[in-house]
């Protein structure tokens, strides 16, 4: 990757180090790292930190963006793909309604193949008022084509968001993510992250420069103009192919960095205790699954085959990935905060789609757990298992 | 003053061949800002006429850059334009955000005003056709009193919201109104707002053939009887001094205005439209310009 010599500002990260910073901030010093040139955004709670954090670099002068300090979430999307579209690297972070107020910007992004990144801090939806975790806010937009990562710690919020410039703004991909944490459990949590220097952010993350489309007087080309259904149909088979296609750059990707910065926390999936064999899987996501590790360990003391599986990336689906995890499962648990009301899981949903064009068809249990943030911990998860295979006694 | 030969000197900035009805004056108004503006604009286009005349895709009507964009967002893309521009350091290129009445008043008035309050570097300009033609004229929050569209079929009731005081209030460099019939005036108008910095906004009365029910070929008769009526008044206001433009000074006095019957007798939206309606809009005029003539009286310096 090639460095541009007239990269915005990101001043302060000369060296390695570590901070104990909440999820928030990992999402704003990432954002920084990455040298995003514009930034717009509107106060939710709890994902005000981050723009708070963000408004703090640009105005100590730490951090060379452009902030637009909007008056709605729907500008925020708006201002963003107006300068994604001129060539600028984008960042906003929201959540829960003001990720459904910007939705309409959100379905922008996407099928202009612009690669906005956003950190979403997901929230329960109101009414009644909930300000807790629950990931429905961002699941709710999983057929835009946006891509969307669950991160289990801000570690991972912080490395996710670098590695996700890198797939949307790859040449063969082109469209938004959101790089989503759980409320508060995440959000408002200080661990400790590691930030690496700026020098090797910048080799890592290069620069956004999409010669070919940027609005440009030297070069005028019409964005988003009306198009019949020949033309509108191809540019959507032709993000259905970008989509796939991120999957692979997803996972090489995560190989590069973990190559450069010795981290690692899965790909499309991330496994835990998982051999070829495994008999009883547990799929599950975001913070949840880090919890869930611990009751992996326990059912296994007790003589169970267990192991998990946390689904990283929610779209593109790692439906192959998850075939090849599943494959001489006998039973799949599912563990999730977000229904789809009607039916049983997001994830489930999709997981179970998957598994039907393969050839093992473990019996699936459902589990809705953790809904406004309630605490699902490792016990009571374990607890949740060890009933469902009792039922096969 | 631009002369009307420099005008038709100035290069072609829409080519021929685009999808707008006969007639219709917003695409002669986008003719003429961008002859005023130059070629070094970008555009943002909500939902509105232009979004459909400009040619469908792969095809373009509009020799400059053009960010169609969704309906209630013209001036908060133009703000992501800008910034863009501002970080990669280009400051001569204008942007021009380019909405109708509904993009504007309506669905787009929290992102105008927004911009408006950030001062954000863009020329606003909303093209009115008081109503929403583009999806087969229904009311918008610019449709006068007394006209019908197909949500208000027997005329609509109450006063419209006026955007340009609106904007007036946002305490900005440069607000204005204009009328396509009056191409200098409006280019003139453009040239002045294109030398400033931050957000400026001109409101275009741009007659719609389809919309108004008048003969194609009555298009810029129409405009100049909406000024020379009263009906439309042209002002701007630099820094917030309000100044009635030229072309409307002489109708402060209510005797120099042609009959409003003879702006509307062409129009088929207010055939039979009498009585207390028909009073309204009389109301709302004598109302505007009250309230015009008042605030120009006050000098900010």
């Amino acid at each position: 990757m090639t460095v541009s010599k007239n990269l915005p500002k990101s001043i302060g990260h000369d060296e390695p180090k570590t901070l104990i910073i909440s999820g928030n901030y990992a999402a704003a010093y990432a954002a920084k790292m990455a040298r995003v040139e514009v930034v717009a955004a509107y106060p939710i709670t709890p994902s005000t930190d981050c723009v708070e954090k963000l408004a703090e670099f640009v105005e100590d002068g730490v951090m060379g963006a452009n902030y637009i300090k909007v008056e709605s979430e729907h500008s925020v999307g708006a201002a963003l793909v107006g300068a994604s579209a001129t060539g600028a690297r984008t960042f906003s972070s929201t959540s829960a309604h003001g990720l459904l107020y910007m939705a309409e910007m959100v379905w922008w992004a996407a099928l202009a193949r612009l690669p906005v990144v956003m950190s979403i801090v997901n929230r329960e939806l109101a009414p009644a008022w909930s300000i807790w975790a629950q990931t429905q806010d961002s699941m709710s937009l999983r057929d835009s084509g946006i891509i969307q990562y669950y991160c289990k710690n801000a570690q991972e919020v912080y490395d996710t968001i670098l590695m996700a410039f890198r797939v949307s703004e790859h040449a063969h991909v082109y469209m938004p993510s959101l790089v989503c944490q759980d409320a508060y459990i995440l959000s408002h949590t200080y661990t400790p992250v590691e930030l690496p220097s700026q020098k090797e952010v910048d080799d890592f993350v290069g620069t956004y420069n999409p010669e070919h489309f940027i609005l440009d007087p030297k070069n005028p080309v019409t964005h988003s103009s009306l198009s019949y259904p020949v033309h509108y149909r191809q540019k959507r088979f032709n993000i259905m192919d970008s989509t796939h296609r991120a999957k692979q750059i997803i996972k090489d990707v995560c190989v590069e960095f973990k190559e450069k910065f010795g981290r690692f926390h899965g790909d499309l999936i991330d496994i835990y205790g998982i051999d070829k064999k495994t008999k009883h899987i547990i799929v599950s996501h975001s913070s949840i699954a880090e919890e869930i590790e611990l009751s992996v360990d326990m059912l296994k003391k007790k003589g169970y085959d267990v192991g998990l599986v946390r689904l990283r990336v929610l779209r593109p689906y790692p439906d192959e990935e998850m075939r090849e995890v599943c494959k001489d499962a006998e039973t799949i648990h599912f563990i999730e905060r977000a229904p789809s009301y009607g039916f049983k899981g997001v994830i489930a949903i999709d997981t179970m789609a998957a598994l039907y064009e393969g050839k093992n068809h473990p019996k699936a249990f459902h589990h809705i757990e953790g809904l406004s943030g309630m605490d699902v911990t490792a016990e009571y998860a374990a607890g949740l298992v060890e009933k469902d295979l009792e039922t096969l006694k | 003053m631009v002369t009307t030969k420099e005008i038709l000197r100035l290069p072609e900035p829409i080519l021929p061949g685009h999808a707008a009805c006969a007639g219709c004056s917003s695409s002669l108004g986008l003719r003429y800002a961008l002859k005023a503006l130059g070629e070094d604009v970008i555009m943002s286009v909500p939902a509105c006429c232009t979004s459909v005349w400009q040619g469908p895709y792969p095809k373009s009507a509009i020799t400059v850059p053009v960010l169609n964009i969704a309906f209630a967002a013209a001036a908060s893309a133009a703000s992501g334009i800008t910034a863009a521009l501002d970080s990669k350091g280009k400051k001569d290129t204008t942007v021009l955000a380019w909405a109708g009445d509904g993009g504007s008043v309506d669905i787009g008035l929290a992102a105008i005003s927004g911009a408006a309050e950030r001062n954000d570097n863009m020329i606003y300009v909303t093209y009115s056709n008081e109503s929403y033609s583009n999806t087969g004229v229904q009311k918008s929050g610019a449709t006068p009193p007394g006209a019908r569209t197909k949500t208000t079929p027997k005329g609509r009731v109450g006063f419209p919201k006026d955007i340009s005081l609106i904007m007036w209030t946002h305490n900005l460099p440069y607000v204005a109104t204009a009328c396509t019939s009056y191409p200098r005036d409006f280019i003139e108008k453009l040239r002045k707002a294109q030398t400033m910095d931050g957000f400026k906004f001109i409101y275009l009365l741009a007659p719609c053939a389809i919309g108004w029910r008048f003969p194609s070929e009555k298009t810029i008769e129409i405009g100049k009887l909406a000024v020379e009526s009263g009906a439309h008044i042209l002002w701007e206001a630099i820094d917030g001094d309000i100044e009635l433009s030229r072309l409307s000074k002489r109708y402060e006095d209510p005797a120099k205005r042609k009959p409003l019957e003879d702006y509307l007798k062409d129009q088929g939206r207010y055939r039979g439209i009498a009585g207390e309606l028909l009073q309204s809009y009389r109301d709302y005029i004598d109302h505007q310009w009250a309230i015009i003539t008042s605030l120009a009286k006050i000098k900010q310096k």
